[in-house]
């Protein structure tokens, strides 16, 4: 059976289509590029305090036990799992902009570069920015 | 006499001595708070009643006391418990943890003591960890004692927070005070090994090297009998790599003249009880064993209930074999000379951080029609341990029963461990898929698929190691910790019921190599050997979308009839929280009351059981009928209630101060009291 020829265009647009989004989703961006403003990581620490630090140091997150954690995932994996489980007793009651802020905080204690652009929400952006080793 | 008449009176003198047994510290008295824990069992009991069923609502907010301002950050918790003594309130605040005295009527600071800086302090684990102080009066003078982070004791005159005259030693540091204060650190080290074996001079700046080990404070000492019982704190064993650190002795001071008196060896050693429960010599290095939490005691016989943590380090302890006597015990010592009277371990070898959380709570019951007097400790693993407190038996079987062993290199687990048949377990015994959240079939589904990963199994489920040949990810443990520091056992001395909060939860920490994640050059790495395993965080076991991967309810308070001890009631702790009552995922589901994912803190008065719904938990406090469990009142806090609450009556009038912090308050003390009408 011969495949009508709109099909097969449709059929490589498609693919293209695919393959562009697929770009865009997998880029592997990295927290080497600058994705977060230190204003943000500011804000993120006075949520770190305010929120976290009565059960958390900050040494459990930064170093070489978040090296060992954290690189090889992105930021989104970072990000979902603080929303998910923190703050203890009251999980997702921050609101995601905080959750962002104290993710930029972290990356700031693992001194990883600042940027102009503060680290966005959306878990599908995230998932373009990997967590690398700090020491590349 | 006739043979009726000689029965009746000896049932009425029987019930005399029964009473006058029974009436002995019994509580707080004379509308004071003298003690952390209430009274010096530690019940947080208090015998007032103007505050009932019919009135609670009527409560309102007399003042909020904020703990802002006293260190450099601002701590969003609040875990000191305040007294009440002799017209005021005292509690600490901050991470220098800054003695305060408040006026109780209305919230005023009187009076503050700041230690001066040093170098040490920088080096704190738990500077923010303040528990509150403790209160002797020595010849007719209130004194205020309190434990500073870089582990100074002080003595200050009640009234003026000034040090007391011709008390402790001369402190060789700018700006200390030519008296009230003791280092406690040579105390501590002086007959310890690897000091003594140390080439350097004791500085009391910088305190002990780290490569020797690190220790401080956070519960306040407390005051038995003339004597200063001096507990410790090490840095969590969970953040920590190296296997050496400094035992956590117990120490008793004279509360009069700050002398030091005695020291218990919590790692005994040679010729000591115990000391053939270490292996591999591990005795003359490791160490911990703190006594983090409260302390409670009976005057009257002279001991002192001390509960104690893990050895050095969570989560593997392959270095150090054996059941590692005192770790996770609870110690009765005699006041007088620190001499051990009997000890119960808990757990054997601990490695799952299930060290003993809160203060033995003392009580008088009476068990199958006998007299039993007895100190009670409840337990991360969810049980209440009961022992007679003069000897030291349990008052119900507790049966050594096999566990499961470890497959990780090198670690030796205990082959049984302690499991009280009474009163019955207050939370989970492990994790099967009996357990898991079956809210609806999808979430069930999801759930079995992520315990794939993972190996359940009972309580004291050995760690295994990441990459372990079976590909799991990680083991779970449950309980994590039931009953905990967040929510303290209080009880009804009058009728001999515990009230028990607990929270339901799991572990599965990852253990890795420990050089992978050794830090070398942070200031918070003690010792100098690396372990060969460590745990890299504390787990990364969640649910299914958010939601708890467990059945309800998710935290509870239990009441335990310790006369029988049988469960008389359990209720949850508030209620459901939005984010689950809203999901997304439960729109067609039958949600029961979850409770909050906190602990519930409580006191007991006369006429109820208080309680707040601990970090996270709503801005509410409650009224529950001490017989049901029933909800009889709510009011609302500042923010959330947590680590606890106290009462007293001051100018005629019952108050209730709710440790309280939220997003937009810090840690900070809320006093509730009837309108004056009332």
């Amino acid at each position: 059976m011969i495949t009508p020829m709109y099909k097969v265009v449709s059929k490589v647009v498609g693919s293209l289509v695919w393959f562009g989004c697929s770009i865009v989703m997998f880029a592997q961006g990295s927290v080497m590029d600058g994705v977060f403003t230190s204003a943000q990581a500011t804000q993120g620490q006075r949520t770190f305090e305010a929120v976290c630090a009565s059960c958390h140091d900050t040494g459990e997150f930064s170093g070489a036990r978040f090296q060992f954690t954290w690189v090889g995932l992105t930021t989104a994996d970072l990000y979902e799992t603080i929303a998910t489980l923190m703050p203890e007793g009251d999980p997702g009651s921050l609101s995601p902009e905080e959750y962002a802020a104290v993710v930029a905080y972290l990356l700031k204690l693992n001194d990883y570069p600042t940027g102009v652009a503060p680290l966005p929400t959306d878990e599908m952006v995230l998932q373009t920015v990997a967590i690398v080793s700090n020491d590349q | 006499m006739s043979k009726r008449v000689t029965v009746i009176c000896v049932v009425m003198v029987v019930s005399f001595l029964l009473s006058s047994a029974h009436a002995q510290t019994q509580g707080t008295e004379n509308g004071e708070w003298r003690y952390i824990g209430g009274d010096v069992w530690h019940t947080r009991y208090s015998p007032l009643d103007q505050v009932t069923a019919s009135n609670f609502e009527d409560l309102e907010i007399a003042w909020v006391w904020r703990g802002d301002n006293y260190g450099s950050t601002t701590l969003g918790v609040s875990r000191s418990t305040p007294i009440y003594v002799d017209g005021l309130l005292y509690t600490v605040a901050g991470e220098r943890r800054t003695v305060i005295a408040i006026d109780p009527a209305t919230g005023e600071t009187v009076w503050t003591y700041r230690e001066p800086h040093t170098t040490r302090v920088n080096r704190g684990m738990r500077n923010g960890y303040g528990k509150g102080v403790a209160y002797a009066e020595v010849d007719g003078r209130g004194v205020i004692y309190v434990i500073t982070p870089a582990f100074f004791l002080h003595a200050l005159d009640a009234k003026t927070g000034r040090p007391l005259e011709e008390w402790g030693q001369s402190i060789q540091l700018p700006d200390f005070p030519d008296t009230g204060v003791v280092d406690l650190l040579p105390d501590l080290i002086a007959d310890w090994g690897p000091w003594q074996s140390w080439d350097g001079v004791y500085d009391a700046d910088l305190g002990i090297p780290r490569e020797l080990g690190h220790i401080t404070s956070s519960s306040p000492p407390i005051v038995v009998n003339g004597v200063v019982v001096v507990g410790n704190s090490a840095e969590q064993g969970y953040n920590q790599t190296r296997i050496e650190n400094v035992p956590g002795d117990i120490m008793g001071y004279d509360a009069r003249t700050g002398e030091h008196l005695w020291k218990f060896h919590v790692i005994p050693r040679p010729g000591e009880v115990g000391h053939d429960t270490w292996e591999n010599d591990a005795w003359e290095w490791t160490g911990d064993v703190s006594s983090w939490a409260p302390i409670s005691a009976d005057p009257e016989r002279g001991l002192v209930f001390v509960p104690t943590n893990p050895p050095t380090i969570d989560f593997y302890g392959g270095f150090r074999p054996g059941d590692g006597l005192f770790g996770t015990s609870v110690i009765a010592l005699d006041v007088q000379t620190g001499e051990r009277a009997w000890h119960f371990q808990t757990v054997h070898h601990d490695i799952w951080n299930f060290d003993n959380p809160t203060a033995p709570v003392v009580m008088n019951v009476t068990v199958d029609g006998t007299p039993r007097e007895i100190v009670v400790q409840t337990t991360k693993q969810g049980w209440a341990f009961t022992f007679d407190r003069e000897t030291g038996e349990p008052i119900w079987p507790i049966e050594e029963r096999p566990v499961p062993q470890s497959e990780v290199p090198g670690e030796q687990l205990s082959p049984t461990q302690p499991f009280p048949t009474k009163p019955a377990a207050f939370e989970m015994q492990g994790l099967t898929e009996e357990d898991l959240i079956d809210f609806t079939r999808e979430l069930r589904t999801e759930a079995l698929q992520i315990v794939e990963s993972y190996r359940l199994g009972p309580i004291f489920n050995p760690p295994i190691q990441r990459g372990h040949p079976s590909g799991l990810r990680s083991f779970v443990s449950c309980p994590s910790g039931a009953s905990n520091i967040f929510g303290p056992t209080s009880a009804d001395p009058e009728t001999g019921i515990l009230y028990v909060s607990t929270l339901r939860g799991c572990r599965s920490e990852n253990i890795v190599p420990g050089a992978a994640i050794d830090e070398p050059e942070d200031i918070k790495t003690t010792g100098r050997t690396i372990a060969d395993f460590a745990v890299l965080n504390r787990g990364d076991f969640r649910g299914p979308q958010g939601l708890p991967i467990f059945k309800p309810p998710y935290s509870r308070i239990v009441a335990i009839d310790m006369n029988t001890g049988e469960h008389l009631w359990e209720t949850p702790n508030g209620d459901t929280p939005d984010r689950i009552q809203n999901h997304p995922a439960l729109e067609q589901a039958e949600i029961p009351n979850t409770g909050r994912t906190s602990h519930p803190i409580t006191m007991v008065t006369k006429t109820l059981v208080i309680t707040a719904e601990g970090t996270g938990g709503t801005p509410r406090l409650h009224a529950v009928d001490k017989q049901t469990g029933e909800r009889l009142g709510t009011v609302s806090l500042p923010a959330s209630g947590q680590y606890g609450m106290m009462g007293y009556q001051h100018d005629g009038q019952q108050y209730i101060v709710v440790q309280v912090a939220g997003r937009n308050i810090p840690g900070s003390l809320a006093a509730l009291r009837l309108p004056k009408e009332n």
